[in-house]
């Protein structure tokens, strides 16, 4: 301990000696200061900072900006400074509560749908079956469809008048009109959507949750046993601590995924039926590309992000409180 | 002696770039030039060949200019130009659909063609088609394909039904439609409709109710451009579908495309359509080309009385004003819409009507089969939709919402047109 | 001894029933796409439907083999999602290591910025997106587009792997710096080979979401030869008079399988890491 110390107050005196016990040269000299800590923390740093900049930065700063500014396509070149004109427009049509209220209902029906199928699926396959590398990569099969596919497949086998979908209930006797409506149903839509989503994305989170489960530590499972635990004690003391990390993570992905999703939506029922799909993510691209007024489309933009980053701080507060 | 050997090398480099720059400039007349022509033409199977043909024989006639095809999916084609046009990089020419014409012209980004293409050309062009794209004095899209819809209705359907003969007036389309879905099922088992009516939310569902609208007496705008949406015949073609809808004689929810598979799987009596459907319907059937003798087309039977009005839809072609080679574009153009593109394009099997009085000289229009004359016949009868403003886009999905609102959640067509009125005013900052 | 025998048993059988009932319902679908793919049109939509494998045209494969331009798609997709990642790979380990690590100012600030990126609705952006890179000849070049991928994944990857560095030790670090390891060698040899199953998870995740991507590739690419795979299934499939799903599925299921086996290559990978440098409490 003490030779230790004594390389240590060596170092931070910044003897430049080469060599030292390894028989290595100190390449880096001030390698414990602050100086070398921040040019090495800023170095690590720019390259992420400059890509993010280059795409996303420079065309959201001058969103933000744009959302307070007359900008439509006849204005392109200048955009005339209107304050809150937009947001005023936004928040006294009615309609933003409504898209809010369904973006909501989107991401909050997309995701605990995923979490409870792939929690339930992971825990079935973690258990001792054989085949389960083949069974965790036949789950993967309806992931790597590209999202453009699916959201056409699903409209088609949604389709009332020659969709499976209905074929298969009505064959079943689970439902009486053959013809039902799903997708033009304003009761059904958004469960249609959700349903498409959740098909292409619960296998990320299948695959994810298992991966976290593998790894939980066996020596604790195994103390557990000895204890004489039940399953479900097991499980929420032992098992869900480990994987919080892991499943935060995925439903935080999962979260920010689904309100950005736009594709599945506006391809299967371009925001109908009476707007009843129409989340914000499709009331921006409408606002910009039909209405043609692109503050708007930004301002709908800003209030989103000024919502999910009062989401994500609460998170983090939350969390912070919880390792705490 | 290394800066000596730079020093030679940027000289030798700047000397060959200014002479091969000295060379450009004296080879200016055979000079090959590229011009990239935006289309969606050449994404779908039944008209790429007819695309690429029309290129060809473009290139064969010029030799000095190539072009490039870019090709967009249809519902892309909008955001895709206007954003282009707003990153200053549009493509040379673009084929368009009227409805979208009006906000490019609106953002500048359009060169008009009457300043590319010569007098005869602009001449030549019938007057019916150049009006809805005539903005402010200028004329800022060229027609290519005129497209008027008219009906196409199965008569073995009809036949089943108990009629032998085309209805004559639109209330007894309805009549016969309504004996049609009362068929109940085909032969496999599945519902059997007997009218299609768009209500998807999205522009297309609107204004192909037009054709509902102007059949009961309505109108979408006056003569002034003022909004006129909330009248008594507009509120009675809305009463009429939403008892359509309801009586299950129109299947609810569907976008054009849904209803044109199910004319083409022969469940369908009744649907409005363009003559390039002919072909796809026999790519689409069961019966493939043996479909054909299943169903005829007629013009819009008229309602209340009146004749029957019916509207096309066109293909346009613009070029753009930050385009590089305005002269190739206006070469492209004449050539397309001319009737050596048309020659062509109808030579690779696509049934279109053409935009100009001259491209009528093509042999395909000599030898029209029944079905194509009676679209033929329809030309001067169609009227172009009120696309000068750029608000008419955003007002044909309003429409939309007020069918869906009326024939999927049966709301009182009454109110609803009125409210979808004023919506629809305030798109056109009129009170 | 046998009563728990038996209850194992069945357990495990109504395990099996369980997953591969769900299996049934991912995997039917997929089913029906192949079904399509050996069909044409009006097969497909004739009703009742055919569950039974049939084939009643090659057509389909025959199309998209005989044209160059389809398999130009998916080795765009493929040139452009592998590059993303290796690049957002190293982009964001190096973020997320100083971002756990080091103390610096205006940490707190980048970290709540760099989710917020994640925030703003694509659409609204694409068209100073498109002037921006256009006027920096970034558009109908992979260097553009993958760019843009990087930047959809790069928030989330970097928070995800700084997590998991989070779990790594520092007392780690600081016995390898003690040993006299630079900072930029704690971070290749004795950190990142701990983090693998995160680096996997990331790796998935950007390879899909890159592969995935339609917006950004509908709107800096408009060359026919650099086209990615789901605008070019957009505009080959989806026309303007019909939807040609036969053909669309065809080139959707041929291009899925490739995708599978990367990831099941990926996964032995992951399992290696697992349980190879397991992270330890």
């Amino acid at each position: 301990m003490f030779v230790e110390a004594g390389r240590i107050r060596w170092n931070s005196t910044g003897a430049s000696k080469k060599g030292g016990s390894m028989g290595q040269p100190f390449k880096r000299v001030k390698w414990t200061t602050r100086t070398g800590d921040l040019l090495f923390s800023y170095a690590l740093m720019a390259p992420a900072l400059i890509v993010l900049a280059l795409v996303v930065f420079y065309p959201m700063i001058k969103g933000i900006f744009v959302s307070f500014c007359d900008y439509t396509f006849k204005c392109l070149n200048n955009p005339q400074w209107n304050s809150f004109g937009n947001y005023k427009k936004i928040f006294e049509s009615n309609a933003f509560l409504h898209y809010l209220g369904n973006t909501v209902l989107y991401v909050g029906g997309t995701v605990t749908s995923q979490f409870i199928l792939a929690m339930v699926l992971a825990l079935l396959l973690n258990t001792d079956i054989k085949g389960r590398r083949m069974f965790r990569s036949l789950f993967l099969m309806s992931w790597t469809i590209p999202t453009i596919v699916v959201s056409i497949l699903w409209s088609w086998l949604l389709q009332p008048q020659y969709g499976l979908f209905n074929y298969v209930l009505h064959s079943l006797n689970l439902i009486k009109d053959p013809n039902m409506q799903w997708l033009s149903n304003p009761d059904f839509a958004m469960g249609g959507v959700i349903l498409a989503m959740v098909w292409k994305q619960a296998p990320y989170m299948i695959i994810m949750i298992l991966a976290g489960l593998q790894a939980v530590n066996t020596d604790l499972l195994d103390a557990a046993a000895i204890d004489g635990a039940s399953y479900l004690r097991t499980f929420i003391h032992v098992v869900l601590p480990s994987i919080a990390v892991v499943l935060g993570t995925t439903v935080i992905i999962s979260v920010l995924d689904a309100f950005q999703q736009f594709t599945i939506i506006f391809n299967m029922t371009a925001g109908g039926p009476l707007k009843k799909t129409t989340t914000l993510s499709i009331a921006a691209y409408k606002e910009a590309f039909t209405h043609y007024d692109l503050g708007a489309g930004s301002a709908i933009g800003v209030i989103w992000m000024i919502i999910l980053s009062t989401i994500t701080i609460i998170f983090n507060v939350k969390s912070k409180r919880l390792e705490e | 002696m290394k800066r000596v050997v730079w020093l030679f090398v940027v000289i030798v480099v700047s000397s060959s770039l200014l002479f091969s720059a000295a060379q450009s400039e004296g080879a200016k007349k055979e000079k090959p030039v590229t011009i990239e022509f935006a289309n969606w033409l050449i994404s779908e199977d039944n008209t790429r060949p007819a695309m690429q043909a029309m290129i060809d024989a473009f290139e064969a006639k010029y030799p000095w200019i190539s072009v490039e095809i870019t090709g967009y999916a249809y519902n892309s084609v909008q955001d895709q130009l206007l954003i282009r046009s707003a990153g200053g990089t549009p493509p040379d020419v673009a084929q368009i659909a009227p409805l979208w014409v009006a906000s490019l012209a609106d953002m500048g980004a359009l060169k008009p063609v009457n300043e590319i293409l010569s007098p005869a050309v602009m001449e030549d062009f019938f007057e019916s088609s150049t009006g809805g794209t005539y903005i402010d004095g200028k004329q800022m899209s060229a027609p290519w394909t005129i497209n008027p819809v008219l009906v196409f209705y199965n008569k073995e359907l009809l036949k089943k039904a108990g009629f032998n003969t085309a209805p004559k007036t639109w209330e007894e389309m309805h009549m016969m439609a309504e004996k049609i879905a009362a068929l109940g099922t085909d032969e496999g088992g599945n519902r059997i409709y007997g009218r299609s009516v768009a209500s998807k939310l999205l522009p297309g569902a609107g204004y192909f109710f037009f054709v509902d609208m102007w059949q009961n007496g309505g109108e979408f705008t006056d003569a002034n451009g003022r909004v006129v949406f909330n009248q008594p015949g507009t509120v009675k073609a809305f009463s009429e579908a939403q008892r359509l809808f309801r009586s299950g004689v129109i299947a609810p929810g569907l976008e054009i495309k849904d209803n044109r598979n199910l004319f083409a799987l022969g469940r369908m009596g009744f649907h409005l359509d363009i003559s390039s459907m002919i072909k796809t319907f026999s790519i689409m059937s069961p019966k493939g080309e043996a479909f054909k003798d299943d169903y005829d087309v007629m013009m819009v039977p008229g309602g209340a009385g009146a004749p029957g009005v019916t509207f096309s839809t066109d293909h346009h072609l613009v070029a753009f004003k930050d385009s590089k080679h305005p002269n190739e574009a206006a070469l492209l153009i004449d050539f397309l819409t001319g009737a050596e593109g048309m020659d062509v394009y109808t030579s690779n099997g696509v049934d279109v009507l053409p935009g100009r009085a001259s491209a009528l000289e093509a042999p395909y229009y000599k030898k029209l089969d029944s079905m194509n004359s009676k679209f033929a016949d329809a030309l001067p009868m169609a009227r172009a939709l009120p696309v000068q403003s750029a608000a008419f886009n955003a007002a044909c999905e309003e429409v939309a919402y007020a069918i869906q609102r009326v024939c999927i959640n049966w709301e009182d067509p009454a109110k609803v047109v009125a409210e979808i009125d004023a919506t629809i005013k305030g798109l056109y900052n009129q009170k | 001894m046998s009563i728990v025998k038996k209850n194992i048993g069945i357990t495990r059988i109504v395990t099996y029933l369980v997953i591969c009932f769900f299996l049934l319902l991912f995997l039917f679908p997929i089913y029906w796409m192949f079904l399509a793919s050996l069909r044409d049109n009006p097969t497909v939509m004739s009703m009742p439907p055919k569950f039974a494998p049939s084939i009643t045209t090659l057509q389909n494969y025959v199309q998209i083999f005989s044209s160059p331009k389809y398999l130009v798609y998916i080795k765009n997709s493929l040139i452009v999602a592998t590059s993303t990642v290796l690049i957002c790979l190293c982009i964001s380990t190096m973020a997320s290591f100083v971002l756990s690590r080091y103390r610096f100012p205006f940490k707190k600030v980048l970290l709540s910025s760099l989710l917020s990126v994640q925030m703003f609705p694509i659409v609204a952006i694409l068209i100073s997106l498109f002037t921006f890179f256009s006027k920096m000849k970034l558009t109908n070049n992979y260097l553009g587009l993958i760019l843009a991928d990087i930047s959809m994944s790069l928030p989330l990857a970097i928070w995800m792997l700084k997590s998991f560095f989070d779990t790594v030790p520092r007392s780690l670090d600081e016995s390898a710096a003690i040993d006299g390891c630079g900072r930029f060698r704690i971070l290749v040899e004795i950190a990142f080979p701990l983090i693998k199953p995160g680096i996997a998870a990331v790796a998935i995740y950007t390879f899909l979401k890159s592969w995935d991507d339609y917006m950004f590739g509908l709107v800096l690419m408009n060359k026919n030869s650099m086209k990615t795979l789901p605008v070019g299934i957009a505009e080959s499939f989806m026309g303007e008079f019909v939807h040609n799903y036969a053909g669309m599925m065809t080139l959707a299921f041929i291009a899925s399988l490739p995708l599978l086996l990367l990831f099941i290559f990926f996964q032995r990978y992951m399992i290696v890491g697992l349980t190879g440098g397991a992270v330890k409490e």
